[in-house]
């Protein structure tokens, strides 16, 4: 049962709308459920979150929350911001500055009309959720990043809104900090049941956060899927590329040969790319790629990519795997090892191998991801 | 985002009215009758020197303003360090005193006869024969001078803080790279504040085109005349000779809504506030000795010389130019404030600028919501707001005074005489300067604090009073320091909208002038420089010193 309905919402933006935002998007959020939005800056994700919020004006489609449409273009319905039961997390946390912690925190009770006193009360309940009880009579300019940032967390869940959105919320705060907080979100989450949309640009905090994911892509959706299906089996290139998938090879299949950027290649790649497919892109992520010495027989499943040179090893010290940097030709791959694993130095001549599953192989398309 | 009308939409009607109406009631009123204004204006005396006057007036004073302007800005970047930062406010401090105020003090100071400096010039061994001069203040190149020293200050405002956004890291760039000091001014710094010193005299031509008060008073002994001049002198005949006035004024409503539309179509949007970031700035630990010489230079002569005039004959039972120490009292202060008249005139002043201060800092205030996107409003509408609020700042005040006058004073309104009237000029007038500071304030505040309320439940009402206001605190303040300060100064409209027995400060001072009762002008003029000094004095307190460079 679906909570949150967008439907073919289309927004463009310029002078003479030539600038397309969102290009008919639809996506249906389930109740409680959080989904992410997930793509690079420009991909339309923020847009789509400001018009779920009402801050934009979409101008085509229709969005439903609960069941109430909340904006319709064609039918001229828009509700505004403020009775559409939300909460927000901004980017750079948006906290009023001349007001007190707790001002800021009790504004969206008062603002539905709760009683000062039972509106403070809940909101020092909210405010231990997020461990800054003791915040009460700051001011969000004697706070740090993080501070400010729990203390936002805490204005948008005061009033227990159904529906809470978050804009790239963590993205102005330390890798350390980043971690604490996504765990907390997490947490929050679990524990409150909202119906929750969290846009970000990074990927890996998509897939950590998200019940599910929607990939945008320019404006439009390009996949929606469980993070380990996004994880797994990205639909196209781009996809693929943005999850950082680190070997890409362009490959042409010429009267029954496969030719790769770096030669020809061994191995059975004909199970990997299908015959009908004249040019494609072949991603294999760091950790399905295997190193060996140069020469030395592989058995007859894997692909291998002969020629390379092992130009520099990173890592060492840090964590258990050790990343290789193999130069073929004029194209880069990377290998992830176990570090105990094959103590090749650097200078060595080696193949690049990978097995045929692990392989992802999409259409090539005319613009680079 | 055009397709609904949103409430914001109305708000401009009462724009266009306060704005536009006056301009287009006064351009039709000039072609009216077959053009007959055009032909009362071909008929007067001299009229071509009297455009000759105005564009020399204009084009003499924007070279004298962008020098000194300029040149005291760089003066202050230069200056060492510690002092730099006061040192910055002196050139604005003559600004405190308004223009009929200081053209007062140079008279006491430059009349032939009895003007103290020329007394004190006449000691010298090779001018000790003459009896009047060596200085006549009532001459075109004085009013040139006077109105320039005005206007210096406006350049300096310009240039100054376009300086300190642009920062010294790109001079000492060029110094590092081998440059001396005075290859980086000419081949770093002076490039870099083209586009300020442009701007800044653009801003000064149109301002010097519509100068009144210098040419009124100094220009009247002698019939030097310009156009603006020329139009009060319409207004005072009987009938007021309206077409007369109008087609005077239409070369110069022209000329304001070229340059409006041509900045419009220069400047995107917007990019002609510039917002002043606190970016840190590594500013030059060494400054040079002599560059606060000019600096204390320009705000003695700008300043301290003709507000000392006043006070001298403000203290003085009459004004005959030798100081006699022992007759210095205070009866003129005494005399001036028992008079009905000068009481009747400080009322009308603060009735008429505390009700536009009503009236136009909520217009501001809204105008730059709108502007921001605070206030939700379609582009189109945003354009248009943008120029309701630029175009005063291209009419002279004389101008908006004519038109006011025009439009309100005769049916259906009969406003004539009435407070209501300068009330109604004040507002026009104001717009802009009401507009600017808050936009500032709320163009570095952001429109998120407005959207973060809206999301989390505040309705409009609560949106503005809980967050958007206190947040524009600062930016409200300055606004209304700035506009009771400028309308205190105000002269060149008030001459035209005020009736005989309704006067202003400012009027009221032309009214003593003109009949020579000069202590009691020179009481007038510095009660205005007190309040304005006051008013400074708690802006400066409210919004700190970045409150003085709006």
């Amino acid at each position: 049962m679906s909570f949150l309905e967008i439907r073919e919402v289309s927004k463009y933006f310029g002078r003479k709308n030539q600038v397309t935002a969102l290009g008919n998007v639809s996506l249906a959020i389930n109740e409680g459920e959080m989904l992410v939005l997930l793509g690079p800056s420009g991909c339309g994700k923020t847009t789509l979150l400001r018009t779920i919020a009402g801050l934009e004006e979409p101008n085509k489609g229709r969005i439903e929350i609960g069941g109430r449409v909340v904006v319709d273009a064609e039918a001229g319905v828009a509700v505004p911001s403020h009775l559409r039961n939300l909460g927000l997390v901004f980017q750079n946390y948006s906290l009023w500055p001349h007001m007190t912690v707790l001002d800021n925190v009790t504004y969206p009770l008062k603002a539905r009309g709760v009683k000062t006193k039972e509106a403070r009360q809940r909101a020092a309940e909210v405010l231990e959720l997020v461990g800054c009880a003791h915040l009460l009579a700051r001011l969000p300019g004697q706070l740090s990043g993080g501070q400010q940032q729990r203390i936002a967390l805490a204005r948008s869940l005061a009033a227990r809104p159904r529906t809470v959105l978050f804009d790239e919320p963590l993205s102005n705060i330390d890798a350390q900090l980043r971690r604490v907080l996504r765990a907390e979100i997490r947490r929050i989450h679990k524990e409150l049941r909202f119906t929750g949309v969290y846009v970000t640009h990074d990927q890996r905090e998509g897939l950590e956060l998200g019940d599910r994911v929607a990939v945008m892509r320019a404006g439009k959706i390009e996949q929606v899927g469980t993070p380990e299906e996004i994880h797994d089996r990205p639909v196209s290139g781009y996809v693929a590329g943005f999850l950082g998938i680190a070997n890409r090879l362009v490959c042409q299949v010429e009267s029954g040969r496969v030719r790769t950027s770096v030669g020809e290649p061994d191995g059975p790649w004909h199970s990997v790319i299908p015959d009908n497919r004249r040019t494609v892109e072949l991603f294999v992520r760091a950790e399905s790629l295997r190193l060996a010495e140069a020469g030395t027989a592989a058995d007859a499943t894997t692909c291998v990519l002969r020629g390379g040179v092992l130009v520099d090893l990173i890592g060492i010290g840090i964590g258990n795997v050790i990343e290789y940097v193999v130069q073929i030709g004029n194209q880069t791959l990377f290998a992830v090892v176990p570090r105990d694993q094959n103590p090749l130095r650097r200078g060595q001549h080696v193949d690049c191998r990978f097995a045929p599953t692990d392989a992802l192989v999409y259409q090539l398309e005319d613009t680079p991801a | 985002m055009f397709s609904r009308l949103r409430s914001s939409h109305l708000f401009i009607i009462p724009l266009t009215v306060i704005v536009l109406w006056p301009l287009v009631m006064l351009a039709s009123r000039a072609f009216a009758d077959g053009g007959a204004g055009f032909r009362d204006m071909l008929a007067l005396p001299n009229i071509g020197q009297t455009v000759a006057h105005t564009i020399g007036l204009a084009m003499g004073s924007v070279i004298i303003a962008v020098l000194i302007g300029s040149g005291l800005a760089w003066c202050v970047s230069n200056s060492p360090q510690r002092t730099r930062s006061w040192i910055g406010l002196l050139p604005l401090l003559p600004l405190i005193v308004p223009a009929v105020a200081g053209v007062t003090g140079w008279i006491f100071l430059l009349e032939p006869r009895t003007g103290y400096l020329n007394q004190l010039l006449r000691q010298l061994p090779w001018w000790n024969h003459l009896l009047q001069g060596p200085l006549d203040i009532y001459t075109m190149p004085w009013i040139i001078i006077l109105t320039g020293f005005t206007l210096s200050g406006f350049v300096y405002l310009y240039v100054r803080s376009s300086m300190q956004t642009l920062g010294t890291e790109l001079e000492a760039a060029a110094r590092v790279h081998g440059a001396s000091p005075l290859r980086t001014f000419f081949t770093v710094t002076l490039p870099l504040m083209r586009a300020a010193i442009v701007y800044s005299a653009g801003v000064a031509f149109l301002l010097g085109i519509g100068q009144f008060t210098a040419p009124l008073l100094l220009g009247r002994t002698r019939g030097i005349n310009v156009l603006t001049t020329e139009m009060y002198y319409a207004t005072i005949a009987f009938p007021v000779k309206y077409g007369l006035g109008a087609a005077l004024g239409a070369p110069l409503i022209i000329a304001g809504i070229v340059v409006v539309v041509l900045q419009f179509l220069a400047i995107g949007e917007q990019s002609r506030y510039v917002v002043v970031t606190g970016q840190s700035r590594h500013a030059e630990a060494r400054g040079y000795w002599f560059c606060p010489l000019p600096i204390a230079a320009f705000f003695l002569l700008a300043g301290v010389l003709p507000l000392s005039a006043l006070v001298l004959v403000a203290l003085s039972p009459y004004w005959s130019g030798t100081i006699r120490w022992s007759t210095l009292g205070f009866e003129n202060f005494a005399k001036v404030l028992s008079e009905p008249n000068a009481l009747r005139a400080l009322r009308t002043s603060a009735i008429a600028i505390g009700v536009a201060l009503l009236i136009v800092v909520p217009l501001g205030f809204f105008a730059a919501a709108l502007m921001t996107g605070a206030f939700r409003a379609g582009p189109l509408v945003r354009r248009l707001v943008d120029f309701l609020i630029t175009l005063p700042l291209g009419m002279p005040a004389a101008i908006f005074g004519f038109a006011v006058l025009y439009t309100y004073a005769g049916p259906p309104l009969v406003l004539y005489g009435t407070i209501t009237i300068i009330i109604i000029a004040y507002v026009t007038l104001m717009i802009p300067h009401a507009v600017r500071p808050q936009l500032t304030t709320m163009m570095s505040i952001g429109k998120e604090y407005a959207e973060a309320s809206r999301v989390h439940g505040g309705g409009w009402w609560r949106t503005l009073g809980v967050i958007q206001i206190p947040l524009a605190r600062n930016g409200v303040a300055v606004a209304s320091a700035l506009v009771i300060v400028m309308l205190f100064h105000e002269f060149a409209a008030s001459m035209m909208v005020r009736a005989a027995h309704t006067q202003v400060m400012g009027t009221l001072l032309y009214e003593y002038y003109t009949g020579g009762l000069y202590p009691d002008v020179a009481v007038v003029a510095l009660l205005m420089v007190v309040v304005t000094a006051a008013c400074v004095f708690a802006a400066l307190l409210v919004g700190g010193t970045k409150a003085l460079e709006s």
